[in-house]
C-alpha cells in the first residue's frame, strides 16, 4: 500500500519548508516548530502503512502535524494550569491582580502575522511547487535565506551567470503564478 | 576602453534582478534607470520584480536551515 506513493527519503526536501511555515504561525517558536516537524516525519514513517493513498503526501503529513501541534498545546496548557496554582498560593502581596495577567498569554503573539500574510505564504509555496526543484532550492537560498551568490555557486557548482539566469527564470515564473493566484 | 552608455533589455532585466538583492553596482543602476525611462516593457518588469521582492519580505516566509534539514534527513534515514 504505502510503497505506491510515499517517498520518505524525499520528505525533508519536498515538505520541510512548507510544514515549517505552517507550524511557525501556530506555535511562534522556531525551535518548537523544528522539533514538531522532526516528530511529524518520524510519526509518518512509523505509520506509513496506514497511508491509503487517497490524499497527497503533503496533506497526509499536515494531518499528522496538526495532531502534533494540538498535543504540544495540551502539554503546555497542563503546565500553565500548574503555574496558576503556584502563583495563587505564593504571592499574597500581589492579591487583587488578575491571575490571567500572569499566565502565559498566547492571544497576541501572532497578531502581527496577519491572515493576509499567511495566505500569501501559502500562495508563494504553491507557486514554488511549480518550479523545477533545483531552481526552487536555489531561489529560496538566495531570496529567503540570503545566501551569498558565491556560496550558492560553490554549493551547486554553477557560475554566477548560471545563477542569475536561474534566479531570473524563477522570479518570472513566480510573478506570473502569484499574479494568477494571489492578485486576482 | 569603450564606456557603456545604454542597456539592452536583457542587460536591464539582469541589473534589475541583481538590484532586488542589492547586488547591482551604482553605474549599472544608473544605466538601468536610463533604460527604464525609454522602455515600457522593462518598466513593467521592474515594477513586477519589485513587487515580488515586497511580497517575499512582507510574507515573512521562513525556511529551515540547511543544517537542520540535513539533521532531519539523517534522523529519517536511520529509521528507514
Amino acid at each position: 500500500m504505502g510503497e505506491v506513493t510515499l517517498h520518505p527519503e524525499k520528505w525533508v526536501d519536498r515538505y520541510a519548508d512548507y510544514l515549517f511555515n505552517y507550524t511557525i504561525v501556530r506555535v511562534n517558536d522556531r525551535i518548537v516548530a523544528e522539533d514538531l516537524i522532526s516528530e511529524t516525519f518520524l510519526a509518518g514513517l512509523k505509520s506509513k502503512d496506514n497511508f491509503k493513498g487517497n490524499a497527497s503526501e503533503r496533506t497526509w503529513l499536515i494531518s499528522i502535524l496538526k495532531r502534533k501541534i494540538i498535543d504540544y498545546y495540551r502539554k503546555k496548557n497542563t503546565q500553565k494550569a500548574q503555574a496558576e496554582v503556584h502563583i495563587t498560593y505564593s504571592d499574597d502581596e500581589m492579591e487583587g491582580d488578575w491571575l490571567e495577567e500572569r499566565v502565559e498569554d498566547f492571544s497576541d503573539q501572532t497578531a502581527e502575522d496577519t491572515l493576509e500574510n499567511k495566505e500569501l505564504r501559502l500562495a508563494i509555496f504553491e507557486c514554488l511547487d511549480t518550479l523545477d526543484e533545483r531552481h526552487a532550492d536555489i531561489f529560496k537560498l538566495k531570496t529567503i535565506q540570503n545566501y551569498d551568490t558565491e556560496a550558492i555557486c560553490n554549493e551547486y557548482n554553477i557560475t554566477p551567470s548560471n545563477l542569475w539566469v536561474i534566479i531570473h527564470r524563477a522570479r518570472k515564473a513566480l510573478m506570473t503564478c502569484l499574479k494568477k493566484h494571489w492578485l486576482e | 576602453m569603450k564606456i557603456k552608455i545604454a542597456f539592452s533589455c536583457k542587460e536591464a532585466a539582469h541589473a534589475c534582478d541583481k538590484h532586488q538583492y542589492k547586488e547591482c553596482s551604482k553605474s549599472d543602476r544608473m544605466l538601468l534607470q536610463f533604460h527604464l525611462v525609454i522602455c515600457k516593457l522593462c518598466r513593467e518588469y521592474s515594477t513586477q520584480n519589485k513587487r515580488l521582492t515586497d511580497f517575499m519580505n512582507s510574507s515573512a516566509i521562513a525556511t529551515l536551515s540547511r543544517e537542520k534539514k540535513e539533521a532531519m534527513k539523517q534522523q529519517l534515514r536511520s529509521y528507514l
